[in-house]
């Protein structure tokens, strides 16, 4: 992970804890994320930088220091590669 | 001699003009068959602002609230295409219509991104064509027949 890079898995996993948040993988690693009525497929690389961490905040709601403590994100287990 | 259509009728569904000015105004045109099963959606001026971001680019639209990220600027470009595409898709299968996509950036997300000196301005164009007629395809259709009682089946 870069100095700044958040996992996807972390960052689904955040996505995944917030109330109201509907989040589906699809067979070519997309995520398509809905929350009323705010629909949108993202292709995420294996680390999310800044700029996409601060819309998943403005859009979702996620609380930005969930991605970078990930064992407040509730629920959250590591996953082993 | 009259030029027949056939079943594709198209009908605007949506669309959204941008900021006059340059002549090269940003438009969104959604058109679809009678039957809503097929969907042609036009982008054309779409203006995007692809900026670094840590050692990956960000790509964030401004004439249409949709972002992607990539590890290079021409990464970052497919992705915001193969997204913005299936994005659309999506939006079609629920609500039918991508009024929810025709809508600016919020300030919010714009804010550090317009001054950011080493911004790429760029314009999108794209046209894409959606069957959300094939979801219906395969073992769902038989499902439903077998739960339609037999005597309207007769009929």
């Amino acid at each position: 992970m870069s100095n700044s890079g958040v996992s996807r898995d972390v960052a689904v996993a955040a996505l995944r804890a917030v109330k109201g948040v509907d989040v589906s993988i699809g067979p070519d690693g997309e995520i398509t994320i809905a929350k009323e009525g705010h629909l949108e497929t993202l292709i995420f690389p294996e680390e999310l930088e800044k700029q996409m961490l601060f819309r998943l905040k403005y859009h979702y709601g996620v609380p930005i220091h969930w991605f970078f403590n990930p064992q407040m994100i509730p629920g959250y287990t590591p996953q082993i590669h | 001699m009259a030029h027949k259509t056939g079943k594709i009728k198209p009908v605007v569904v949506a669309s959204v003009a941008g900021d006059e000015g340059d002549g090269k105004n940003a438009v969104a045109v959604q058109v679809c068959n009678e039957s809503g099963d097929l969907h042609g959606v036009a982008l054309q001026y779409i203006r995007v602002v692809i900026v670094p971001d840590g050692p990956a680019w960000f790509a964030q639209g401004i004439d249409i609230d949709y972002a992607s990220q990539g590890a290079t600027v021409e990464e970052a470009k497919t992705n915001f295409e193969k997204g913005l595409r299936a994005t659309i898709d999506q939006h079609l299968r629920v609500y039918r219509h991508i009024r929810g996509i025709l809508q600016l950036a919020p300030p919010e997300i714009l804010a550090n991104l317009l001054i950011d000196s080493s911004a790429q301005y760029k314009l999108y164009s794209q046209v894409s064509a959606h069957d959300i007629h094939e979801a219906l395809q395969g073992g769902q259709i038989s499902y439903l027949l077998d739960e339609v009682p037999q005597r309207e089946l007769v009929q």
